[in-house]
């Protein structure tokens, strides 16, 4: 993890992981590619996109009760960009091609990610976590849940 | 927890401007977002996760400042106010 943001999180019972998931993307969306590593790719990516699309909701609702123009414009990007993400739970053969890849600690250790966040959501071996992040670009961020 | 490493050679400041309110905020209740114009991490509050409308209508005021800012700099480097557009970054 050289060179990178680390960022602990604690979910302690406020709130699901794939709410908070849902959230932290929509913050780190319109830097790049996401890697989620979690041992039930499928499970999480069901939850996690059930939470985006009710995120998506809410800027929706937001456009629709502002009249500043330059926040109706913003929140067209952000909509849009939000709209268009593709999420996927296959592993990776080559670099990621969805926009949103959940995947086990294994799978991204044969091909590790190039993206600008990965979020980690299980415990696993320290060496393989140092593998997985070992592509990821300078200005990276590794968001790890405990 | 919160942001617990930023960089390799950067130490970690005493607190973090958040983005959303613009308050002082501890690194332990700092979460990471996205980087602005001069490609610097930018954090903010991790309580904002709670009020959708604050959440997401913070970040969206964010992202609009730095697009007009850009343009602005765009704008003066065009016309050759080269100065300005320097001031600007």
């Amino acid at each position: 993890m050289h060179g990178l943001c680390v960022e602990a999180r604690l979910l302690n019972g406020h709130g699901s992981l794939s709410w908070d998931l849902a959230h932290h993307m929509y913050a780190r969306a319109l830097c790049g590619k996401i890697a989620i590593v979690t041992d039930r790719p499928k499970e999480l990516l069901a939850a996690t996109r059930k939470q985006w699309i009710r995120i998506c909701m809410q800027a929706m609702r937001e456009r629709a009760s502002t009249l500043n123009a330059s926040h109706i414009l913003e929140l067209n990007h952000i909509i849009a960009r939000m709209q268009s993400l593709q999420f996927t739970a296959m592993a990776p053969d080559d670099l990621l091609d969805a926009d949103v890849t959940f995947a086990t600690a294994d799978d991204f250790v044969r091909m590790p990610p190039v993206c600008p966040t990965v979020y980690i959501t299980y415990a696993f071996e320290r060496d393989k976590l140092h593998m997985l992040t070992s592509w990821l670009p300078k200005e990276g961020v590794i968001v790890v849940y405990s | 927890m919160g942001i617990t490493k930023l960089g390799n050679e950067e130490k970690l400041p005493q607190y973090f401007v958040c983005v959303i309110c613009g308050k002082q905020v501890s690194p332990d209740l700092a979460t990471a977002g996205i980087a602005d114009n001069a490609h610097t991490l930018r954090f903010a509050c991790n309580g904002h996760f709670w009020n959708a409308h604050q959440f997401i209508v913070g970040w969206a005021n964010f992202l609009a400042t730095e697009r007009a800012n850009r343009t602005q700099r765009q704008f003066l480097l065009e016309y050759g106010e080269a100065t300005h557009a320097r001031a600007l970054c």
